[in-house]
């Protein structure tokens, strides 16, 4: 490379590598960048799920475990047993069991005379209090699509339902699950 | 072929010169951008109980934000200007642009409908969704009881509230309906 014997070349490439790493390190360490969390992501209409913000705290490892856990509420009439474990994975035992209760009594015989497959989204989700580091109540946005009825795809998702609910996560040997789940109630605050 | 060979250090030298400056200024953006923008920072959400929250910042968004939900789905056919009034004053000054644009088409049918709104947030109702040092966002679950002519009915929206922290005070700067 004879062209780097030119002293005003080697000078000027010394000074572009300066300058690339300076703006490297400007941008990597930009305010509003590295020290806070990213804000939440919708699900959109391609499938794409909803990434829930980092929030500090208990309460942002509960909101993203619970973002994860709701959506098992879906289920499929042609698989009810996968169903009701995929989402009792994901529960205390105690909640497990009224769970599986009322899967039993409500859900599983209206998925199979249906013949439904029912998706849970979620589009929204935060803390609304912890207690100490190991219990969070957390507001979930949930909708139910109907993809499948009567055995047959539905040509658009059908919503059905489009709930608030309240989320109670409890943090078990370092995981946390979900203990309790209840529509907002019509009841304001005192 | 015998001219080329000069002008090739040339055209490198040009090109280098030119990435340089283009570096330099991206640079310099980059430094206005750290001097003028003030540090953002992840913050703890407040722990909203049913019995209140702490007088902080994060503790004021959701104050903010439940203030907002109630103030923007309670108008009264009789008092739609003051109404709406109070929901311009709650939020940033782009916030209101919008709003106004909405805002007559929901003065109009309340009036003509003869209607009042009321919102209520209900118990566990708010949740915060994000916070930084300077923004929040706060889902707000209202239960709107609409009432015309005696007959009353409720129904429940799904809102998603941004808030600016502008001179200390959280304003709205987004309203959505998760619907």
């Amino acid at each position: 490379m004879p062209v780097l014997g030119d002293r005003r070349v080697l000078l000027l490439l010394v000074g572009v590598v300066a300058a690339s790493v300076l703006c490297v390190v400007l941008a990597a360490t930009r305010p509003g960048v590295a020290d806070a969390g990213g804000p939440p992501t919708p699900a959109d209409a391609d499938g794409a799920a909803y990434v829930p913000a980092d929030l500090v705290g208990p309460g942002g490892g509960a909101v993203a475990a619970a973002v994860e856990a709701l959506p098992t509420l879906g289920y499929d009439h042609r698989d009810l047993p996968g169903s009701l474990e995929a989402a009792t994975l994901t529960m205390t035992p105690r909640f497990a069991r009224t769970f599986t209760r009322y899967f039993r009594q409500s859900i599983r015989p209206r998925a199979a005379q249906r013949r439904e497959v029912v998706r849970a989204v979620v589009r929204g989700a935060g803390v609304v209090r912890t207690r100490g580091d190991d219990r969070a109540l957390c507001l979930v946005y949930l909708d139910q699509l109907l993809d499948r009825e009567r055995g047959r795809a539905l040509a658009e998702p059908r919503l059905v339902a489009a709930d608030s609910v309240r989320v109670l996560m409890v943090r078990r040997d370092g995981r946390w699950l979900v203990d309790g789940v209840s529509a907002v109630a019509r009841r304001a605050d005192p | 072929m015998e001219d080329s060979a000069p002008a090739r250090p040339r055209l490198l030298v040009g090109l280098l010169v030119g990435l340089l400056v283009l570096l330099v200024a991206v640079a310099g953006i980059l430094l206005h951008d750290r001097r003028s923008v003030p540090g953002v920072e992840a913050r703890r959400p407040a722990d909203v109980g049913a019995r209140g929250w702490g007088d902080d910042a994060p503790g004021r968004a959701v104050l903010a934000a439940r203030t907002a939900a109630e103030t923007y789905f309670s108008v009264d056919h009789r008092t739609v200007r003051a109404d709406m009034d109070r929901m311009r004053a709650l939020g940033t000054p782009a916030f209101d642009d919008a709003y106004d644009t909405g805002a007559r088409r929901l003065a109009a049918r309340v009036t003509d409908q003869q209607l009042t709104l009321v919102g209520q947030v209900p118990a566990d109702g708010a949740a915060t969704e994000y916070l930084t040092s300077t923004r929040a966002r706060v889902l707000v679950t209202v239960a709107v009881t609409t009432s015309r002519a005696g007959a009353s009915r409720t129904g429940d929206f799904r809102t998603r509230i941004g808030l600016d922290l502008v001179d200390g005070d959280w304003l709205v700067s987004s309203f959505d309906e998760v619907a």
